[in-house]
């Protein structure tokens, strides 16, 4: 274990952009209390594509929202883009969420009353902001909907539509993007097309990703890799292949098993 | 499964509480009806019983004919000699005569004016103050203080005391027909056991006192008698009937009523029907409430429907769930509106006070009758219109359960549905023509068509309006989107993603707004014809009348105008005959009358009016026309004191239709009228004159009960009064706003719980909370502005339809664009109100609770 994490020296070493110090997440109070997490400590290196791994009930989902601001430690502190985020208030926090954070949802979310174009520019439109036509043609270039612009999300493929969700995550150029299980609503084809699309947004715009996924696949495509189980960061991994991250999946659970 | 219906109920208390919400207030509102008339008619009802006391029989002078309290005109009994009391003591079967006088005498305050809160007839009454037995025969009783026993005191009733401050002690005026007196008070009387008899007020005096004041000392106007232990009351009237002189009568207790009241119980009648008229539009209101709620919820319910068709629920069940729920829904309401009914009585009767028609009060009365109109009321239509949504339930598949998220069904409509909205507005819109157009109708049968025909027209405008709420929500939303920049535009998205939705929750503010926009521009039109038509009949620039504009005021005061140098003085005065069997009402004028007022002449002139004479009368042409009269013709009339009036036509004039003066059919020369009633009193004197207002009024200020107006100002006062009329409706009306607001608040509080994710996401992706709350807002305001614009377009179609009838009346269509931009802005005032709640839940969310749920 402590292999992995020396080993866990990136390629390009940047800045770190998110750093989380001795997180303890508490549900609940008294005998019934669950500690989700029990003292992480990790930095998101700028223009990384980090995955988050755990089996379900690792705290790998509560840590991400802790991260991201969607939820707040029970001790410890998180700053993004050097700012603490865990005593900010909402309007804050919203505020915060505008600049520097982008979301990818398992579901999409996106609104059905809205076009595939409007979906991407509705993070400037509540910011008041005007979009940068030239970077928002290119984005739903790349994103490969530029002949879907007018389309509804009901007219759209799942694929599709996420990839509208990310464009959408993407228009604000955010500090740190944070991926939910993306491709956990869809078939294997699609989920590698999205993935590819993350890669690419890292390497061609050196955008910083967290995803959470329990794909192995998906996280062969991050830089890094860190294993989560019963609430602690038990392996930091560098880039890895499918098999290498299936392994220490199976490592883990079976030191959980014992 | 019944079990799953009231748990489901229970799990949903704020859902199903604000979906009752919707009924309670309908339901509250008749049943408040119902409580108040019921109240008010059981007060009139002790008035009566009270109005003589436990006197066995009462003797007064005999008359005609029995005069009715809704005349304007003076009262005029035919008073006894104080010694005919004497006499009846003597008869052998009688214990106790008492002699009382009645009359009416206003009050006025330390500053010499007359009190205007009362606008009810001002009873003054004087008998023995001294003896018991009096006392205890008089219907006043001693409520505080004392009775007066000396000429220069009284005692008021205790309305009057408090409205004015007054304490024993205090010095205040009376005036009846001469000028106006002093009395001392020496205490507050109740009537019987009423706690107020309405707007009317009472003053007690000792014998002698009243005698002075209504100017009849030695007599009398009735003798209140009690019979020996043992003698029974028809023995003791038919004992005093023997004694009495012809122009005396003896009656019983019962039927000689101190008040008639037959005007006050048919007007609590109209009074009733109209409050059950305004609870039927509430209802009708909250259907369109259910109708949509359950909708909304039965969609949202898609999934658990289909699990229970799954596990073997026949259709039938399901649609026994879904009106179970309804029932229940309705029950609730009822037993809460019933309940809301008693305070909402209370405020009906503060809402008459504060407009100065102040009702008699008792005991409140609560008749079984109220409770199971009720809630048979409340639960049929609470179920009437769950009907729709259940049977859409049964509907719902078995797969259903299987499928991904809750989805609104597509309605679509069919050639039938067409068929059916475009033949209900069609039959709506016949109908009220026909209840406005067709000639000989009565007034039900106008009314009833006219309603029944504006409640299909709803219903129509409501099956059409998902269709035109897409593009009305898109062009109103222009709006949210300028101001409420990136959330106001969300909000114009939402509000056109449902547009079935949108419709319905604005068509039951369409309903309310339509109603006070016709009420609005109705009153608007009548308000200007009647303003012309004043103005058309009087060519004075002074009218004078009683403070209040309709009360009776001393015949001095004409004779006090005339006086003054440079003055032409027409006065009209008013009392009641009784002619072909009917009774009606007979004016006296003046010789001059024809130099102030313009009549419309069918025959004869101006000129006419002086030349009456003693025989002469002015008739009008419907009168004419029902008897057959022409100039020249006769006829007689008789007044309540029994005169025989011998009458020659001399002209016949046509009043213009609204007759806003109220002047009556026949019309006398002063001298004639002056000769044949004995206290005459003043309706109006029209003055025309170069002397400033000020000057004229000091000319009359020994009459306190005599106002001076200009013409511009007295034409204001009656729109002051057609205005508070109005106000009174839109009171009323208010309610079914009210109601269509819970409407608002619920499609809102539905719409935020169903779209719970997306919220989420909005935050997460940077949507601040005052973002949320305003996008909500916005919708709300886009929503309660497609009721108004309906609701207004439709108003003023059918005002327009009702002005086109009263054409012949010279009514012309006159749109009130004040009144009606105000009803805009109350409109947004509402959405914003009714967003409140909704707002605050929606930007309270957790996002990462939002994001999760499902």
């Amino acid at each position: 274990m402590a292999d992995g994490l020396t080993n866990a020296a990136p390629a390009v070493s940047t800045r770190p952009v998110v750093s989380a110090m001795s997180i303890t997440r508490r549900y609940g109070e008294g005998e019934s209390a669950v500690d989700a997490l029990r003292g992480v400590a990790l930095e998101v290196m700028s223009g990384e594509l980090t995955s988050v791994m755990g089996p379900s009930g690792s705290g790998k989902s509560t840590l991400m929202h802790i991260l991201a601001g969607l939820d707040r430690p029970t001790q410890g502190t998180v700053e993004i883009a050097g700012n603490d985020i865990t005593q900010m208030n909402d309007n804050e926090l919203t505020l915060l969420r505008r600049e520097h954070i982008g979301f990818i949802f398992q579901f999409f979310n996106l609104l059905p009353m809205l076009s595939a174009e409007e979906n991407i520019l509705l993070p400037l439109s509540l910011a008041g902001e005007k979009p940068d036509t030239e970077w928002v043609d290119e984005l739903i270039g790349k994103v490969g909907l530029a002949d879907r612009r007018e389309h509804r999300p009901s007219e759209l493929s799942g694929g599709q539509q996420q990839r509208v969700a990310i464009a959408r995550s993407l228009v604000t150029r955010p500090t740190v993007l944070f991926a939910d299980e993306p491709t956990g609503n869809l078939d294997s084809t699609t989920s590698d097309e999205i993935l590819q699309l993350l890669r690419g947004s890292v390497d061609d715009y050196g955008q910083t990703i967290v995803m959470v996924t329990h794909d192995a696949g998906a996280a062969a495509v991050a830089d890094r890799t860190m294993f989560l189980a019963d609430g602690l960061l038990v392996k930091d991994l560098g880039r890895s292949s499918s098999s290498q991250v299936l392994a220490a999946m199976n490592d883990i659970q079976t030191a959980a098993a014992r | 499964m019944r079990t799953a219906t009231v748990k489901g109920l229970l799990g949903r208390k704020l859902r199903t509480g604000l979906t009752a919400l919707a009924i309670v207030l309908g339901v509250a509102m008749i049943a408040g009806a119902f409580i108040t008339t019921d109240t008010m008619l059981k007060a009139s009802d002790d008035l009566k019983q009270a109005s003589y006391g436990t006197a066995d029989a009462v003797v007064s002078g005999r008359t005609a004919f029995k005069l009715s309290d809704n005349n304007n005109g003076a009262s005029q009994r035919k008073s006894i000699p104080e010694s005919l009391a004497k006499q009846v003591q003597s008869v052998p079967q009688v214990a106790f005569a008492s002699p009382e006088v009645d009359g009416e005498a206003k009050l006025t305050d330390k500053n010499g004016k007359v009190d205007k809160s009362s606008s009810g007839p001002p009873f003054a009454v004087g008998f023995d103050t001294s003896n018991p037995t009096a006392r205890d025969l008089s219907p006043f009783k001693i409520r505080s203080g004392a009775l007066p026993t000396q000429p220069n005191q009284v005692a008021i009733d205790k309305g009057t005391f408090d409205r004015k401050h007054y304490r024993v002690g205090d010095t205040i005026g009376a005036i009846a027909n001469g000028s106006v007196q002093r009395f001392t008070i020496t205490g507050t009387v109740t009537f019987g056991g009423v706690n107020s008899i309405g707007s009317a007020s009472a003053a007690v005096f000792s014998l002698q006192g009243a005698q002075q004041l209504l100017g009849e000392p030695g007599k009398v106007d009735s003798i209140l008698v009690r019979s020996k232990p043992g003698v029974s009351a028809s023995e003791v009237r038919s004992a005093i009937a023997q004694t009495l002189p012809a122009t005396a009568q003896v009656q019983s207790a019962q039927s000689q009523d101190r008040f008639d009241l037959s005007g006050l119980d048919s007007f609590l009648k109209i009074l009733r029907t109209a409050l059950l008229v305004f609870g039927f539009i509430s209802l009708f209101v909250g259907a369109f409430i259910i109708f949509n709620t359950l909708s909304i919820t039965v969609a949202q319910r898609t999934k658990e429907f289909g699990l229970l068709r799954m596990i073997g629920a026949s259709r039938r069940q399901v649609l026994g769930s879904v009106v179970l729920e309804a029932i229940v829904i309705g029950l609730i309401a009822s037993i809460v509106g019933i309940a809301a009914g008693f305070g909402l009585s209370k405020l009906i009767n503060a809402l008459f006070t504060s407009s100065g028609i102040d009702l008699p009060t008792a005991g409140t009365v609560f008749a079984g009758r109220t409770v199971i109109v009720a809630i048979a009321v409340g639960v049929g239509i609470t179920t009437l219109a769950g009907l729709g949504p259940a049977l859409r339930a049964t509907r719902i598949a078995p797969v259903a359960a299987l499928r991904e998220g809750n989805v609104d069904p597509v309605r679509k409509r069919g050639k039938l549905g067409w068929a059916v909205t475009i033949l209900t507005s069609a039959i709506g819109i016949g109908l009220v023509s026909y209840g406005v157009f067709a000639n000989g109708l009565d007034a039900t049968s106008v009314l009833v068509s006219m309603g029944v025909g504006s409640l299909l027209l709803f219903v129509g405008v409501a099956l059409v309006a998902p269709q035109i709420a897409r593009p009305l929500a898109s062009v109103i939303g222009r709006a949210s989107e300028r101001f409420g920049g990136s959330a106001g535009r969300l909000a114009r998205d939402n509000a056109m993603r449902n547009p079935h939705r949108t419709a319905t929750t604005a068509a039951a503010l369409m309903i309310g707004i339509a109603l006070v926009t016709f009420v609005a521009v109705l009153g608007s039109s009548m308000r200007t014809a009647f303003d012309t038509q004043i103005g058309n009949t009087v060519k004075s620039n002074y009218v004078v009348t009683a403070p209040d504009g309709f009360a009776p005021f001393s015949a001095g005061t004409a004779d006090a105008l005339a006086k003054q140098p440079g003055v032409t003085a027409a006065s009209v005065r008013e009392d009641q005959v009784k002619a072909f069997g009917d009774k009606q009402s007979i004016d006296g004028i003046d010789a001059t009358a024809g130099q102030v007022l313009q009549f419309n002449w069918k025959s004869g002139s101006n000129a006419t009016l002086a030349q009456l004479g003693s025989d002469g009368a002015v008739i009008t042409k419907k009168f004419a026309d029902k008897h057959d009269l022409k100039v020249g013709g006769t006829l007689t009339a008789q007044s309540a004191s029994g005169d025989k009036l011998n009458l020659t036509v001399r002209g016949i004039q046509k009043p213009s239709e609204f007759n806003p003066l109220g002047l009556a059919d026949i019309t006398i020369s002063r001298q004639l009228f002056d000769k044949t009633f004995e206290q005459p009193k003043l309706r109006y004197v029209f003055v025309n004159t170069s002397m400033p207002e000020k000057q004229l009024a000091a000319s009359v200020s020994q009459f306190p009960d005599a106002k001076v107006w200009t013409l511009a100002a007295y034409k204001k006062d009656q729109d002051k009064q057609f205005t508070s009329f109005l106000n009174i409706l839109y009171a009323l009306l208010a309610l079914s706003v009210i109601v269509s607001l819970f409407g608002i608040v619920n499609t809102l509080v539905l719409s935020v719980f169903e779209r719970t994710r997306e919220l989420g996401m909005l935050r997460a992706v940077g949507m601040t909370r005052r973002q949320v709350r305003r996008m909500i807002r916005h919708e709300s305001i886009i929503t309660a502005l497609i009721g108004a614009v309906l609701g207004m377009v439709v108003g003023v179609f059918l005002s327009a339809l009702v002005t086109q009838a009263l054409s012949q009346y010279d009514v012309g269509f006159h749109l009130p664009i004040g009144t009606l931009i105000a009803f805009l802005i109350v409109s947004i005032v509402a959405g914003v109100l009714a967003a409140i709640g909704p707002a605050r839940r929606a930007g309270k969310l957790n996002v990462l609770q939002a994001l999760q749920y499902e």
